[in-house]
């Protein structure tokens, strides 16, 4: 079976490990981590991940600027917000750029595998 | 969502709810106070940045052996107190705590737009905290891992700012 592969852009090495740990080696595989939203657009370029999980709050570019210069490059990318605000100021800015998974900080590692395995299923 | 007071009720609602969903962990938060512009650090701060139409600053500091504590129990592992992922999960929490806290209080205060910067870390023993017209207040969250002091500051006064 082929692995979902997963771009994390978040400057917390704490979630790189939470996320580590929450997604199965077996259906996934985390093929880049990128610490501010300027890597994350490189990064995406580059590596063409199923998945990107974005959080917001970052140096460099910030994370809603990041998914917004990525889903411009390519409309069909699947981005989850994953932050530690949830407040409905920033979801509904999510949502105006197409995104609609979003998750609030700090997460289970199930909802995390939920989220992804959802997004995927979604054309 | 806390009722009436300063801005500093959401960070206590928000510290006692995450130590609790990430560690485990109970505690009791104590009355809110004016904090000194310098005070004594507890050996590890983390300094978490509030932009938007309020501007101010959230610390949370700690002792190290409280914070190796803590990392132990939110990361589920056994970690020394020269790790440095010590003092990354403790940048993380205070980053969800602070973010829990600017949740609540966007969601009370519609039109604040309140953002936050990444968390920086200190390491010392005394911090001074110096900003025109800051004015911070403080609260000591007892918890079984140790004592750990938060102070919030808005500019132009008033941390309740309502």
């Amino acid at each position: 079976m082929k692995k979902i592969r997963v771009l994390v852009v978040d400057d917390a090495p704490f979630t790189h490990r939470a996320i580590a740990k929450a997604l199965p080696g077996d259906f996934f595989e985390i093929c880049g981590v990128a610490k501010n939203g300027r890597e994350g657009i490189k990064m995406y370029a580059e590596l063409a991940p199923d998945v990107v999980t974005m959080d917001v709050t970052m140096p460099v570019l910030d994370g809603l600027a990041a998914a917004r210069e990525i889903l411009t490059a390519d409309a069909s990318a699947k981005i989850i917000m994953l932050t530690a605000r949830g407040d409905e100021e920033l979801v509904a800015a999510a949502k105006n750029l197409g995104i609609d998974v979003f998750l609030q900080k700090p997460f289970k590692p199930g909802q995390l595998v939920t989220a992804i395995q959802k997004i995927c299923r979604k054309e | 969502m806390p009722g009436s007071g300063s801005y500093t009720e959401f960070f206590g609602a928000a510290l006692k709810e995450n130590l609790a969903e990430m560690a485990g962990l109970d505690c009791i938060v104590g009355e809110t106070r004016p904090q000194q512009e310098t005070f004594s650090s507890k050996g590890l701060a983390v300094i978490v940045g509030i932009t938007g139409k309020r501007q101010g600053l959230v610390v949370l500091d700690i002792g190290k052996e409280s914070a190796r504590r803590l990392c132990e129990l939110i990361d589920g592992e056994s970690y020394s107190l020269e790790d440095e992922f010590v003092l990354h999960t403790l940048a993380e929490f205070v980053n969800i705590v602070t973010g829990h806290a600017v949740t609540l209080i966007n969601d009370a205060h519609k039109g604040l737009h309140l953002e936050m910067t990444p968390p920086s870390l200190f390491l010392g023993s005394e911090l001074k905290i110096t900003g025109y017209k800051i004015k911070t207040e403080v609260f000591e969250a007892d918890t079984p891992v140790g004592k750990m002091t938060v102070t919030i500051g808005f500019k132009g006064g008033r941390s309740g700012g309502r």
